[in-house]
């Protein structure tokens, strides 16, 4: 489903009021983060990819088409976006010191902008690490895959696209889209029964997150 | 958006849909990026990875300053009270990793509570870089390398790029030797007008102290439009090129000691440090006042660990104006006397490729430990050690496959090595 005022949201961006761009952000930052996230493996990129995505989509709203689905031209637009962002070795953040009061390159102390916190202090610590250790393989095992299965396989089984959806955001015919997304599940059910076969555990577990907005 | 109505998922894409969403969860539900879009959007300016531009960053990087330097800055001691940063303590003694070795805790640099943050100290800042020359155009872009700097921790280079309208910067710039051997770029920023710098991972010890013939060179310049349309894609123009300019440095050498500690074994995970080098103050380019190289040999670790995955530790540095800092499984620090730890701002698996290309990021993750389960790791520390001083290398946790075990865990240390007096 698509929320029933994206339309009022889109027209309002359309008019130049970025009010609209905040509505449209409220519903759909987070699911696109993880969307970004799951593409990219890094938390920082993944911030970066979607600001770029809603300010794209801010510039473009004047020719997205009226009723139509917002969802599937924004997680194209994040796709795209995510493509063009320059892979990094390791998850950094990075922050201009010398934008800090009174702050220069060498001047300490410094303090390193907070990352999220990974640990709930909620959850049993050994359920959190075995969380984190399973986050980090997954991710891991996803950057195994080429780039276009990577796609694929996030779109289908994170964000729920059926082939026409997936063959719209990625840009290519429905018949592509199930080559990659067949191709892409067929390497990872490889990659993980040869290097992380324990994550390949069957029993149901619940998913603590709501799905991402649909149309 | 729904599922095609014939497809029966099988149990293993199941799997997957809940293992996708629990990990998606590393992005908390709360999340708001909205004040960097307003920002950004008002600015008229489409960001890119240039040094101050991240402002609400900067802003909490800010807050935390100020929780800093209210004291928050806390390093654990077994058996006795906090103590902030700068507190002179009992100062280590000399020793190999042995049960006599000083007990240094480090905190992990991704603790959620925030009280940990690195700091750095510094020296004086001296410049000792030297103008080269070099200019070439490809498809009317122009780039001229300005200045080099080049010790034991990092050669730097700073370039100016014409037109420099759009931002433009060099897309995954590379340095290359005499040999053909590739330094991977860890920090690069381009600003308004062209000019730009570019941090390279250091040269091989025997490479410093003699004129070295290198090479800059990079396959694309990136730029970002000030004005930009939708449709997407590109949001930004990628121009082919390559652009490669050939310059002469003679790196500073510095002082390089082979060390001599034995080595220390912890769950089956085996570390020794190799070799220490130090740079001098001169690298000023960027804001380093001198800095160190450990070469650290891990054994024990399973055949067929990826490569990449040894090098599983947290990082920071301050350098060309930017603090950068990463989580990682576990912490390699340099700890002063006083208690203070240096983090490395560089950790790199020798041998492993320098990815720029998807083909090569590819063969990169193919990279795996061979079958004698050990591999060389050089830690970069960009931090000055005051002369004389005795610091203590420590390991607390690593991120690792051992020998037997089918999966990667933390194997638990610590491993500690009392290294000797700096020059």
């Amino acid at each position: 489903m698509q929320f029933d005022d994206d339309g009022e949201a889109i027209r309002r961006c359309q008019r130049g009021d970025i009010g609209g761009l905040e509505t449209l952000m409220a519903r759909y930052q987070v699911p696109a983060l993880r969307l970004a996230y799951l593409l990219l493996g890094d938390r920082t990129t993944a911030e970066d990819v979607v600001q770029d995505s809603f300010l794209l989509a801010y510039q473009g709203m004047a020719r997205f088409r009226a009723g139509g689905a917002f969802s599937p031209w924004f997680y194209r637009i994040v796709t795209n976006t995510a493509r063009q962002q320059r892979r990094r070795a390791t998850t950094r953040r990075e922050i201009s010191v010398e934008r800090l009061p009174g702050g220069d390159a060498g001047s300490p102390p410094f303090a390193r902008a907070a990352e999220p916190s990974d640990r709930d202090p909620q959850v049993d610590p050994a359920l959190q690490a075995e969380r984190l250790e399973e986050r980090e393989e997954v991710l891991r095992a996803l950057a195994e895959l080429t780039r276009k299965q990577r796609e694929a396989v996030v779109l289908r089984y994170y964000v729920g696209c059926s082939d026409r959806e997936l063959a719209a955001i990625l840009g290519c015919r429905e018949g592509t889209a199930r080559q990659r997304l067949h191709g892409g599940l067929a390497a990872l059910r490889q990659i993980i029964a040869r290097r992380y076969a324990w994550l390949d555990v069957t029993a149901p577990t619940p998913t603590a997150s709501p799905p991402p907005p649909t149309h | 958006m729904r599922m095609p109505e014939q497809h029966v998922p099988d149990q293993f894409e199941d799997r997957l849909r809940t293992l996708l969403a629990r990990a998606a969860e590393a992005i908390p539900p709360d999340t708001d990026v909205f004040e960097h879009v307003r920002q950004a959007h008002a600015r008229g300016t489409h960001r890119s990875r240039v040094a101050g531009s991240r402002p609400v960053l900067a802003t909490i990087a800010a807050v935390l300053v100020v929780a800093l330097l209210a004291g928050a800055l806390t390093f654990a001691r077994p058996g006795g009270p906090l103590r902030p940063p700068g507190v002179t303590g009992t100062p280590t003694t000399a020793a190999t990793a042995t049960a006599a070795s000083p007990i240094v805790i480090v905190p992990p640099i991704c603790d959620a509570s925030g009280s940990n943050e690195p700091v750095f100290p510094v020296g004086p800042r001296v410049d000792h870089s030297v103008a080269i020359s070099g200019q070439v155009s490809v498809h009317g872009i122009t780039l001229t390398l300005d200045r080099a700097y080049a010790d034991a921790t990092q050669t730097v280079i700073t370039y100016h790029i014409q037109p420099g309208a759009n931002l433009p910067q060099p897309e995954y710039p590379l340095l290359l030797d005499a040999q053909g051997s590739r330094y991977a770029n860890f920090y690069s920023s381009s600003g308004q007008g062209g000019g730009g710098i570019a941090i390279f991972a250091p040269l091989p010890p025997e490479q410093l102290g003699t004129p070295q013939m290198l090479t800059f060179f990079t396959q694309r310049m990136r730029s970002v439009p000030q004005q930009y349309q939708v449709p997407t894609p590109p949001a930004v123009t990628l121009v082919d090129g390559p652009w490669q300019i050939p310059f002469t440095i003679t790196p500073v050498a510095g002082t390089s000691v082979a060390l001599s500690n034995a080595p220390a074994t912890h769950n089956g995970l085996t570390i020794q440090p190799l070799r220490l080098d130090v740079a001098p103050p001169g690298g000023d380019l960027d804001g380093a006042s001198g800095g160190e190289r450990v070469l650290l040999r891990l054994s024990g670790l399973a055949p067929g660990m990826h490569l990449s995955d040894a090098a599983n530790v947290g990082q920071a540095f301050i350098l060309a104006g930017t603090a950068s800092s990463s989580c990682g499984g576990g912490t390699l620090a340099l700890v002063l006397p006083d208690g203070q730890p240096i983090l490395p701002g560089l950790v790199q698996p020798v041998g492993l490729i320098v990815a720029t290309t998807d083909a090569e990021v590819q063969a990169q993750r193919a990279q795996t430990v061979g079958p004698s389960g050990t591999v060389d790791l050089e830690a970069v520390f960009y931090a000055p050690i005051p002369a004389g001083t005795s610091v203590t290398l420590y390991f607390d946790d690593v991120r690792a496959q051992v020998a037997g075990v089918h999966k990667s865990t933390s194997v638990q240390g610590p491993w500690q090595f009392q290294l000797p007096p700096t020059p």
